[in-house]
């Protein structure tokens, strides 16, 4: 007999270990991440369609309010190409941590009969809103070319920013998702927080509108700092300042970090509390 | 010695409080115990603090490789959490427990089954997620369709599948999972006769091949026939380990006295004996054909012999003897006099030790537990033993060989279980 598993108290368990159930449990992260594709697009008529529609929809809307209406001062690139480009990465980011955040119990059925690394659970929506995310940067590089903007050498880039938006959104959703699962009034907040801070995220908007005694702010907020990179990497705009790069790794560290520890101190007690 | 599994002090603490009870806390209930507990230190009113009770206790066990356990006992005693810890889903509070080999729990048939998913998908889905790999699946994968059945409807969404389907697939891939060790919950509780027989004769195999097994069930007769071993939980805490299985589980269902009481042979005691004018009861028992007496349930296809041996000491043309058979309901299935047939065939009750034998009917009686009550009087004259007042009875248990057909391994519905033979004529 090759494997001895003991099963000890939570208390007991180092962090390493649950890195080393990341990786165990790779083969049903693949497996969860390939349930949820099937199951989004299998019954919908126009099918992975409607991972393009949405942002082109909602762009079209900013286009019409922020150049029409508002007369906004052009951003340096076309307008639809610089809000889909900033939709892009949003939408992704959004996405990954809400359903990373409802994953614990939206799964709870198979969290309370069988035993695999948890710690996959939020893992498998910034997987699976890659593939969304994807096609959307297919769409915007369509969307360019239409627009005529200028696509730059940086753009090889693009997927480590796509990469790193889905590390972000996993460290974010690692700490809610367990307190999700015993606090269900992260289920109401979440939403509402995320919308208010869209608004707040030059994604519709350039952060050079902004009044510069907050504009240090939106140097350093993590998701300005996504979505300039983005813009930075496609369009050659102005690239992320260097604090902000900082302390965006920083926190995703320090999220990542909070997050396993959290994910490490409840994990063994959750299906009680779920 | 390796053990396969090895429990020492185990113990499961549980709180339950005023939040807990409405299972879902808020923010707000933290919140305020928080600001609570920062604030006025521990005044907060005793009631609504939260209670912590143990749900396993100091539980330990070692099970050796190719074991079959049972574990019973009540609803509430512990032992779905003792299984919950042993299959890693919940965490102990103390103590610990030791798994060599690979380990498969199947606490639910259909565990991770997505209905959007057609049945190939799920197989894929549902083996990888019991812990089996990729390749495994694919190899295994046309057996596991044969054992299901559902080959037609193989590429069809589960959620067109009739839930019979859906179980005969998951338990498919559920019996493939070839563990070293496998853990099952009450998963006979579910599926008709057909799919227990299956699920039943695949733990047989497995455990034939060393697996060892942990079985959870509240069907006796199944843990009787699969179980080495049985371990009995009651209030968190294992009351009885012993590896006579029939003597536990029939402690379990009847207590102790009534396992006492389970006796298939009576003899006279000193001071209750039945002793008259006519006759004195030596015994009277049941027994196999070879003259033993019975003391472990039979199949319904084993010949039981009813035996009453007496002291003759005077005749009567009326004098009879006989016993009736009673179930658990208190039904009386049959009763039964020497003096059922015609005159000649009435068995000669001269004076001298007599021996009474009769056979019980093959293929007859349903599962379950009977009790044979003694009968002995005078025709229209008076009763030496009658029939639902009688101290002299004996207990027989029938589990199993209720049928050849696939189609019934428990117990049957109806009173009795008897094998009627069908034919068909076409004009």
């Amino acid at each position: 007999m090759s494997v001895v598993r003991i099963i000890r108290p939570i208390d007991d368990r180092r962090l390493i270990e649950e890195l080393r159930d990341l990786w165990r449990g790779r083969g049903i992260l693949a497996v969860l991440i390939k349930r949820d594709i099937a199951v989004r697009y299998r019954q919908a008529a126009l099918g992975i369609l409607w991972a393009v529609l949405q942002p082109i929809v909602t762009t079209a809307i900013f286009t019409i309010v922020f150049v029409i209406f508002i007369r906004l001062p052009s951003p340096g690139v076309p307008y639809p190409v610089f809000a889909f480009a900033g939709l892009v990465i949003w939408q992704y980011f959004s996405r990954a941590v809400t359903e990373g955040t409802s994953s614990l119990v939206t799964n709870s059925s198979l969290i309370t009969k069988v035993y695999f690394p948890r710690i996959v659970v939020p893992l498998v929506a910034p997987c699976s809103a890659a593939l969304d995310c994807l096609l959307g940067v297919a769409v915007l590089l369509v969307i360019a070319l239409l627009f005529q903007a200028q696509l730059h050498w940086t753009a090889v880039f693009v997927p480590f920013v796509l990469l790193f938006v889905g590390l972000f959104g996993y460290a974010v959703a690692l700490c809610l998702a367990p307190l999700h699962a015993i606090y269900r009034d992260i289920g109401i907040l979440l939403p509402f927080t995320l919308q208010v801070a869209m608004y707040l995220s030059p994604i519709a908007y350039p952060a050079s509108i902004v009044p510069e005694s907050v504009r240090w702010l939106y140097r350093l907020s993590p998701v300005a700092v996504m979505v300039d990179a983005m813009r930075w990497a496609l369009l050659g705009s102005e690239p992320p300042s260097a604090a902000g790069v900082v302390f965006t790794l920083l926190s995703t560290v320090l999220l990542f970090w909070g997050g396993l520890n959290l994910f490490r101190r409840v994990e063994g007690t959750l299906v009680d509390r779920i | 010695m390796t053990w396969a599994i090895e429990a020492l002090g185990l113990g499961k603490q549980y709180v339950r409080g005023a939040a807990h009870r409405r299972h879902i806390m808020t923010l707000r209930d933290a919140l305020a115990e928080w600001a609570r507990r920062v604030g006025g230190g521990t005044a907060s009113a005793g009631s609504a603090v939260t209670e912590r009770f143990w749900a396993l206790n100091d539980v330990s066990f070692a099970v050796e490789p190719g074991e079959v356990v049972g574990i019973i006992g009540r609803n509430g005693s512990g032992k779905s959490t003792l299984l919950k810890i042993i299959s890693q889903i919940t965490a102990p509070t103390v103590g610990e427990v030791r798994l060599n080999g690979r380990t498969g729990t199947l606490l639910e048939v259909g565990t991770g089954f997505h209905h959007e998913l057609t049945g190939r998908e799920n197989v894929f889905l549902n083996g990888t997620i019991l812990g089996m790999h990729r390749a495994e699946i694919a190899r295994k994968f046309d057996e596991i369709v044969a054992f299901s059945g559902v080959e037609d409807f193989i590429d069809t969404a589960v959620k067109r599948y009739s839930s019979g389907m859906q179980m005969r697939l998951a338990f498919a891939v559920a019996a493939h999972l070839d563990p070293e060790i496998l853990v099952v919950d009450e998963v006979l509780a579910v599926g008709d006769a057909e799919f227990q027989k299956k699920c039943l004769g695949k733990m047989e195999d497995l455990s034939r091949t060393g697996r060892t097994i942990l079985f959870v069930s509240h069907n006796m007769n199944a843990i009787d026939q699969l179980c080495s071993r049985v371990i009995w939980i009651n209030g968190g805490a294992v009351i009885e380990d012993s590896h006579d299985a029939y003597a536990v589980t029939t402690r379990y269902l009847f207590g102790e006295e009534g396992a006492a009481a389970l006796k298939s042979e009576w003899r006279p005691p000193v001071d209750a004996a039945l002793d008259t004018e006519y006759f004195a009861l030596r015994s009277f028992r049941a027994r196999d054909d070879a003259g033993k007496t019975i003391t472990r349930p039979i199949r319904n296809d084993e010949q039981a012999v009813i035996e009453i041996a007496l002291d003759v000491r005077k005749t009567h043309p009326g004098l009879n003897f006989g016993y009736s058979i009673v179930n658990e309901s208190g039904v009386r299935v049959y009763w039964t006099l020497t003096t059922d047939q015609t005159r000649e065939h009435w068995p000669k009750l001269e004076c001298g030790r007599v021996t009474l034998t009769s056979a019980v009917p093959k293929r007859f009686l349903n599962q379950g537990l009977f009790r044979l009550e003694l009968h002995a009087g005078i025709h229209n004259q008076v009763w030496f033993s009658q029939p639902g007042a009688t101290p002299y009875a004996v207990f027989l248990r029938i589990a199993g060989g209720l049928s050849d057909s696939p189609y019934w391994t428990t117990a049957r519905s109806g009173v009795v279980a008897p094998v009627v033979s069908w034919s068909a004529t076409t004009d």
